[in-house]
C-alpha cells in the first residue's frame, strides 16, 4: 500500500530525458500543458498521444511503473468519465428517467479522461527522471527568473520535503509494525473503527517528525545556513545543445496543437 | 516447542531496480527455553530475519513454523502468532503514543480482546518484570519518562501481551551504561525467572558473551555461524573479517595466543580469563 506511492520517486537512467538541464525540463512541462489544453479535437489528441508515447519512450521509464503511478487516479478518471457522459447535451444514446448518455457526452468524457492520463504521466516522468536536488534546483532558478522573492526559501522547503517522503515512509512502515506486533489492526473493521486504530500510528509519526524537523533546524544552524543570499552552487546548470533541441520540439508540438484546434 | 525456519529467503521490492536479497536460505530452530543471540553488522538482514519470527514479513520461499504450526498456511491467525512472539524493536520508545504508562502498555492486551480486570493484572505484571513502580508510574505521561524508562515501558507493552517467545532488536542502542545494565539484567532475569525464550539482537559482543547460551551470526544475509557462544567466538579471525567484534576477553585471550601464551581461545569471561592467565601463570599446564 505505502509501496505504491510514485510522488517524488526518481529512476536512475542516462536516456536522453534524463539528461536534460531540469530548467528545460520544468518549462517544458509547462508548455506540453498548454499543448494538451489546446488539443480539442480528434487530430489535436493524435498529436498529443503520439508525442507523449514517444516522450515515455525516449524516457526508458517502464511503463509499469508510470501505470502504477496512474492507479490512484481511478476515481477521478471515472468520475470525470461519468459526468460527462451523463451531463452534456447532444444525441441521447440511452436514456433512463432523467438519466441520458449522449454520443457528444461520451466523446468528452473520453478526452477529459485522456487528458488527465497525459497530465498524471508527463508530470511523473519529470520526477521519474530528475533527481529531487536538481529539480529543486531547477525550480529555483526558474522562480528567481520570475522575479518571486523567496525563490530559494520555496525551493529548499520543496527540498526537504521531497527528502523527508521516503524517510517518512519508512518510520510509518516501522511504527506500523511495532504496533501489529502489539496486536493492532489497521486493515479490518468499519470507518471508525479504522481511524480510530490510526491514533496509535499518527501520534508516534508527527512525535518523530517533530523530532527531526527540530534536529534538522539545528543541523543546517551548525552549518552556518542563513538562507539564499550570496549562495555559491557546487554544480551549475548549464543548457546543452539537447536542452535547445528539447525546446525546440517542444514549442513545434504546442505551435502544431495550436494549428489543430483552430484551423483543423 | 520450537520457533522454527526452514530455507528463509527473502527478496525486497522483487521486479524493480531496487531487488535486494536481504536474506538467503536460512533455516534455523530457537527451542523453547534458550537464551539466543543473534549478530551481524549494519544490513545483514538481522532486522529482515527476526520481523520473520512473528509474520510481520512473509518469507520470499522457505517457512516459518512457530510451535510445529505453518504460520503462513491459511487460517493461521497472525495475532495470535505475535502474542506468541513478542517483538520488541529498535528504539521501542518512538510506539509510545498513549497518554498514560497504563494505557500504553495496555494496548496490546486490549487488542487481544482480553477483560478489564485481566488487563489490569498483565500491566501490573509486565510492569513488575521490568521494574517499574506501578502506583508510581501508571498514571505518568510516557513522554515525560527518562530514555530509559520510556524504553522500559515499551518493552512492558510486548511484555503484556504474555509472549512465550521474546525477540529483542538491540534493546540496549543509545542508552547509558548504566540504563543498559538495567535492562540486560532484566532481561537475564525474564529468561531465568519467568522462563521466557529469549533472542537478543546485539551489536555489543561483550554483552551477549555474558547472557546468551547459543550464537547466530548472520553476515550479507547468510547464516554463518550457530553454535555455542564460546565456540563461535573461537572463530576470532573470521569474525572481524565479517566486520563483526568479538569480546573484549577474546581479543585478550588472542593477543596473548600471539605473544606464544597457550591460553584457551574460547574464553568468555572474565573469571575464566582470570583462571587461564593464573593457570598459565603458576606453571600449570591449561586444561584442553
Amino acid at each position: 500500500m505505502l509501496k505504491d506511492i510514485t510522488i517524488g520517486q526518481y529512476i536512475p537512467g542516462d536516456s536522453a530525458i534524463h539528461l536534460l538541464d531540469p530548467r528545460t525540463k520544468i518549462i517544458a512541462v509547462v508548455l506540453y500543458m498548454v499543448g494538451l489544453f489546446m488539443a480539442g479535437n480528434a487530430s489535436g489528441y493524435l498529436l498529443v498521444t503520439v508525442f507523449t508515447v514517444a516522450v515515455v519512450v525516449i524516457s526508458r521509464i517502464p511503463l509499469i511503473t508510470l501505470l502504477k503511478g496512474l492507479r490512484p487516479l481511478w476515481f477521478i478518471l471515472v468520475l470525470t468519465f461519468g459526468l460527462h457522459s451523463f451531463l452534456t447535451e447532444g444525441l441521447v444514446l440511452w436514456k433512463w428517467g432523467i438519466l441520458k448518455i449522449t454520443s457528444e457526452g461520451l466523446r468528452q468524457g473520453f478526452f477529459m479522461s485522456l487528458r488527465l492520463v497525459y497530465l498524471v504521466t508527463i508530470t511523473s516522468l519529470l520526477t521519474l527522471t530528475t533527481t529531487p536536488i536538481s529539480l529543486t534546483d531547477g525550480i529555483e532558478r526558474v522562480l528567481k527568473a520570475l522575479r518571486i522573492p523567496v525563490a530559494h526559501e520555496l525551493a529548499m522547503m520543496m527540498t526537504i520535503a521531497l527528502r523527508f517522503i521516503p524517510t517518512l515512509i519508512d518510520e510509518t512502515e516501522k511504527i506500523m509494525k511495532a504496533q501489529m506486533a502489539r496486536g493492532a489492526d489497521f486493515e479490518s473493521g468499519g470507518l471508525l473503527a479504522r481511524a480510530k486504530s490510526l491514533v496509535p500510528l499518527l501520534v508516534p509519526l508527527f512525535l518523530s517528525a517533530f523530532r527531526r524537523a527540530d534536529e534538522l533546524a539545528v543541523a543546517m544552524e551548525a552549518r552556518c545556513y542563513r538562507g539564499g543570499e550570496n549562495r555559491t552552487r557546487m554544480k551549475q546548470l548549464r543548457m546543452a545543445g539537447r536542452d535547445y533541441a528539447a525546446f525546440a520540439a517542444v514549442f513545434a508540438f504546442v505551435g502544431i496543437s495550436v494549428w489543430t484546434r483552430f484551423w483543423m | 516447542m520450537s520457533l522454527r525456519l526452514e530455507g528463509v529467503c527473502h527478496t525486497y521490492q522483487p521486479g524493480s531496480p531496487y531487488e535486494f536479497q536481504a536474506l538467503k536460505n536460512i533455516s534455523l530452530e530457537i527451542k523453547e527455553g534458550e537464551f539466543v543471540g543473534l549478530i551481524g553488522h549494519t544490513g545483514s538482514g538481522k532486522s529482515t530475519l527476526i520481523q520473520h519470527f512473528n509474520g510481520l514479513l512473509k518469507p520470499t520461499s522457505g517457512k516459518v513454523l512457530v510451535d510445529g504450526a505453518d504460520i503462513w498456511e491459511k487460517g493461521v491467525k497472525l495475532k495470535e502468532i505475535r502474542q506468541k512472539v513478542g517483538l520488541v524493536f529498535q528504539y521501542p520508545e518512538h510506539q509510545l503514543f498513549e497518554e498514560t504508562v497504563f494505557q500504553d502498555i495496555a494496548f496490546g492486551p486490549k487488542n487481544l480482546g482480553l477483560p478489564p480486570d485481566k488487563i489490569t493484572k498483565r500491566v501490573k505484571q509486565a510492569m513488575s518484570m521490568v521494574e517499574l513502580d506501578y502506583a508510581k508510574y501508571k498514571d505518568l505521561s510516557p513522554f515525560s519518562l527518562s530514555g530509559g524508562e520510556k524504553r522500559r515501558v515499551a518493552i512492558a507493552g510486548v511484555l503484556a501481551m504474555a509472549p512465550k517467545y521474546l525477540v529483542l532488536d538491540e534493546p540496549t542502542a543509545g542508552l547509558d551504561p548504566r540504563g543498559r545494565d538495567e535492562i540486560l539484567s532484566q532481561i537475564r532475569d525474564l529468561h531465568r525467572r519467568q522462563g521466557l525464550t529469549v533472542v537478543l539482537v546485539s551489536h555489543s559482543m561483550d554483552d551477549v558473551a555474558r547472557l546468551v547460551s547459543r550464537l547466530i551470526v548472520i553476515n550479507d544475509g547468510e547464516l554463518v555461524y550457530n553454535d555455542e557462544t564460546r565456540r563461535v567466538f573461537a572463530h576470532y579471525s573470521a569474525l572481524l573479517e565479517a566486520g563483526l567484534d568479538v569480546p573484549t576477553v577474546s581479543k585478550l585471550m588472542f593477543k596473548l595466543r600471539e605473544k606464544g601464551w597457550p591460553v584457551r581461545p574460547d574464553v568468555l569471561t572474565i573469571d575464566e580469563a582470570k583462571e587461564e592467565i593464573l593457570k598459565i601463570v603458576r606453571g600449570r599446564k591449561p586444561s584442553a
